[in-house]
């Protein structure tokens, strides 16, 4: 039969009435799915933020806010792994206790024991959620402080990755009239991947662009854009495709109520939560499937030599303000405890390849990077029965801090004798173009 | 852009709606439909809506010229020009690199050069090529055949060539059969509330039994020996995941095309209950298998020059058919296999064993061809395919991972399941007699919500078909 008649008879078939109330329905019914979705994408998810660069409020201008900001965390149980879970009953099993603390921010949004406003930190601390993680006691800035008596100043953010603390260092005009005598910069191993770096890199280089001669890129406070500008970048289909499903709040239902029928009919956890398929020293322990995933990367998406020019690129920068960089690669929970990874959950046939911090390591070594590489000495440590991430959570513990901060004690001793007499920065330094360091 | 995806049902679908029916004059609405559908296809890399345009303003020029002259010779010069110009861009995009690559191994093998002589260019293949370029090309065929009339103005062509809704994946509309409606379509409820019909089904055919399918075929096909049930289970999921994403596809692409008010032809009609492979062909991506049988297969002389220039003509339209669906041997030996079974079929008549059998044996024995046939098409060489065939018959081992997956995730299993009866015991969405009350709505609701969940809980899948 031709088709066009039996769409007609199709079409034909139901009262005409009926179907147009039918279509009435499902019209409105999408629109408001639609409008709720957009509405909360802005109001809830702030997408706008994501089109809009907007200058960070100078220093200065942060002024009014209270010096230090104390709040009162009372005692509870859980990670970030078990609250994807989100089901009680599923997480009982996994959850650590976590004692009642005292967090502390100071004016700029970072977490610190109080300190003299106009104080020169000897060390500032930068890099993604495990340098900013724990409380005002454990954290790595304050391990660091206890360990060597200096002024370690926390300037590392959770969330937002190991560059957004870089870019907001450098428009710091505090840190440029009072610069540090070193920077510790610690990211996690799932952050190592030659395209973020290289954008980390264009993104220095897109800061400093207006200053003239051309061959330097000037990353000082007053160089940056002070409009807000659109990111037009943030339209392209490759980026829409990403950030529109993770502002849609359909998406975050569907998520929620899709965890729990799988639970109540499957006995299943959320599918970015992975349970160990062998108690880790004596217990379960929980993985991330995105951080599994990472530990599969190739050598081409890892592209060490590429991160290993940018981080030199960047350690030239700080030498040019007098500042010496400590790096601190932190391996994943995943990659630390690899052996109890499920089977299952990796793709047939795959293996999980060498971590990428070894050649990170030879390779930033070979540069002169003073480089912390933690892989090692977690290992021991769980050889030796110590248990250095929390099983609930993606980050460390307080062990697992101290272990790093004990190392970059060691090391800080050098550069700080070295800095001894040296005259405060250039203000004019930048990151040079054309250097042997330019990936 | 993915019609299963948050941009597409979202963003482009509603603005695409609302331009059409609100804010476009009536009389744009032809180019409106067409800017958008340059849109959707740049939505993957805009570099290659030239090549669509190259095609669509080669095709409208000859059709018109071949209807303008009287003269046979400017006639067929002008249908050479399309045909060389869509075959042309097809074989370049799709086909260097085989060609390359098999001319060199055939030189390597002779002995001639050590090195490889052609270059090798890793084309990228633009999405639905071939789609576009079989539909471009049947514009000027059919008005050289004298079956249409040239398009009325260079618009009406572009969104011919363009439509989005079939642009990607088919069904492979003829100009003829859409020539009236580019004209004139009219806009009623009905049409609408059975386009909303067809499309939610498609949609979740593809993100909830394909895609849930979809999740066992690596079982069979990316490990190096699979065993005697992942074997089966790999290729029996895959041969469901093949069925429920293109038909899924074909059937938003009729739901959308109704909703713009086009009536798009059917592509798939229950294949899997088919009695024999001819009956297959008759319901398996039936646009192209008429395509392939009207521009192919009858110009070599279909059945009309003896039994034996038949079964040559049938086997030679199935290996182009095969090649069509990619540059790769295991398409021509996909297209081979099921060509001889047609020309083994034909020769046989009502002779055949089957066709004597019953009713449930033919169609199991069909089916079975049929998933031996998937076996070729999906494995990436035919080392691989030969893997999978030992493992089928038992020379890889019996495998335990079947049974602790069905223990750790039995939703790809049930989903699977669900596939089977659905294909097998249902009516197609064709044949299904919607009624426009209350449980509809709340049934067809739950799926449309039930499928957004699954799209966003899940990354947007491609469909199978977007690479052919």
């Amino acid at each position: 039969m031709d088709h066009s008649f039996r769409l007609v008879e199709l079409e034909e078939s139901p009262p005409k009435r009926a179907a147009q109330w039918y279509a009435i329905c499902f019209v409105l019914g999408f629109l408001a799915m639609l409008g709720w979705d957009w509405y909360m994408r802005f109001d809830r998810y702030e997408w706008q933020n994501r089109l809009l660069d907007r200058p960070r409020r100078p220093a200065a201008e942060r002024l009014d806010r209270p010096l230090f900001t104390t709040n009162h965390l009372a005692a509870s149980r859980g990670g970030d792994l078990t609250d994807l879970i989100g089901i009680q009953s599923a997480i009982d099993r996994f959850a650590e206790e976590r004692p009642a603390a005292i967090q502390i921010w100071d004016r700029h949004g970072f977490m610190n024991r109080p300190f003299e406003p106009d104080q020169a930190p000897d060390v500032v601390v930068l890099g993604d959620s495990f340098m900013a993680y724990g409380t005002i006691d454990t954290h790595f800035s304050s391990q660091l402080a206890d360990r060597t008596g200096l002024f370690v100043l926390n300037h590392a953010l959770a969330g937002h990755g190991p560059f957004i603390p870089v870019y907001r260092f450098l428009a710091d005009e505090r840190f440029w009239s009072q610069p540090p005598q070193v920077i510790v910069w610690g990211f996690a191993e799932r952050e190592i991947s030659g395209i973020y770096f290289q954008r980390f890199y264009r993104e220095l280089q897109w800061r400093g662009r207006r200053r003239e001669p051309e061959e330097t890129a000037d990353l000082t406070p007053a160089a940056l854009p002070q409009r807000s500008r659109m990111r037009w970048n943030a339209l392209k289909p490759q980026l829409l495709k990403d950030s529109l499903p993770d502002t849609s709040y359909i998406a975050q239902t569907g998520q929620w109520l899709w965890n729990r029928i799988r639970f109540l009919a499957f006995g299943q956890l959320n599918p970015w939560v992975v349970v160990a398929d062998r108690d880790v020293l004596g217990t379960d322990m929980l993985f991330f499937e995105y951080h599994i995933e990472t530990l599969l990367w190739p050598e081409s998406e890892r592209d060490a030599p590429r991160v290993a020019e940018v981080i030199a690129a960047f350690r030239d920068h700080c030498l040019s303000r007098g500042i010496e960089l400590i790096v601190v690669l932190i391996p994943e929970k995943e990659q630390v405890y690899r052996d109890a990874i499920p089977r299952a959950v990796l793709p047939p046939s795959a293996d999980i390849p060498p971590s990428v911090l070894w050649e990170l390591t030879e390779r930033l070594e070979a540069k002169s990077v003073n480089t912390v590489n933690l892989l090692p000495h977690f290992q021991a440590a769980t050889e030796a029965g110590i248990w250095v991430y929390h099983r609930d959570d993606t980050h460390w513990n307080e062990k697992g801090i101290g272990i790093a901060a004990d190392l970059v004690a060691e090391r800080l001793t050098a550069p700080l004798a070295m800095q001894q007499g040296r005259a405060s920065s250039p203000a004019s330094a930048g990151l040079r173009r054309g250097t042997p360091s330019e990936p | 852009m993915l019609f299963n995806s948050y941009e597409f049902l979202f963003v482009f679908l509603p603005i695409v709606l609302l331009g059409y029916y609100v804010l476009v004059p009536k009389r744009a609405r032809l180019g409106f439909i067409t800017l958008m559908s340059y849109l959707f296809y740049g939505w993957w890399d805009w570099r290659f809506c030239s090549l669509m345009l190259i095609s669509t303003v080669i095709d409208y020029q000859s059709g018109k010229r071949i209807h303008a002259s009287s003269d046979p010779r400017v006639r067929k010069r002008w249908l050479l020009l399309s045909i060389v110009s869509n075959v042309s861009l097809l074989g370049f995009f799709k086909y260097f690199d085989l060609t390359a690559d098999t001319a060199n191994q055939l030189l390597a093998w002779f002995g001639v050069g050590a090195e490889p002589l052609i270059p090798l260019l890793n084309v990228v293949l633009p999405v639905g090529i071939s789609f576009y370029t079989f539909q471009s090309m049947s514009y000027s065929l059919d008005i050289y055949m004298g079956a249409a009339k040239p398009a009325r103005s260079p618009v009406q062509f572009a969104c011919y060539v363009a439509l989005f809704p079939q642009l990607i994946a088919g069904p492979i509309v003829r100009y003829r059969d859409l020539a009236d409606q580019l004209v004139y379509r009219t806009h009623t409820w009905a049409k609408c509330s059975l386009g909303i019909q067809f499309f939610v089904a498609g949609l979740a055919k593809k993100v909830i039994l394909a895609d849930g399918a979809a999740f066992l075929v690596g079982d069979a096909f990316e490990v190096a020996a699979p065993g005697l049930f992942s074997a089966w289970i790999g290729t029996l999921a895959y041969t469901m995941q093949i069925y429920f994403d293109f038909s899924g596809y074909s059937d938003m692409a009729v739901g959308l095309g109704l909703m713009l008010g086009f009536r798009l032809p059917q592509n798939f009609n229950s294949p899997y209950k088919a009695l024999s492979i001819t009956d297959f062909w008759r319901r398996w991506h039936i646009t192209l298998s008429s395509w392939l049988r009207d521009y192919l297969y009858i110009p070599l002389g279909g059945n009309r020059l003896g039994a034996t220039r038949t079964y040559v003509n049938l086997l030679i339209t199935m290996l182009l058919g095969g090649l069509w669906h990619g540059a790769h041997w295991n398409f021509v030996i996909w297209g081979g296999f099921h060509g001889a079974l047609l020309a083994i079929e034909r020769m046989w008549g009502k002779r055949g064993l089957l066709t004597r059998a019953p009713q449930l044996i033919q169609q199991s024995a069909t089916f079975l061809l049929v998933m031996v046939g998937w076996v070729f098409f999906r494995a990436e060489s035919l080392g691989q395919a030969g893997a999978v065939f030992r493992g089928m018959l038992g020379f890889n081992g019996v495998d335990a991972v079947i049974h602790e997956r069905m223990a750790t995730d039995p939703l790809p299993y049930i989903l699977l399941g669900i596939s089977l009866v659905g294909a097998f015991c249902f009516r197609n969405t064709w044949e299904i007699r919607w009624r426009p009350n209350l449980i509809w709505f709340v049934t067809l609701g739950s799926l449309f919500v039930l499928s957004v969940f699954v799209i966003l809980v899940n990354t947007a899948s491609p469909f199978l078909y977007f690479q052919f």
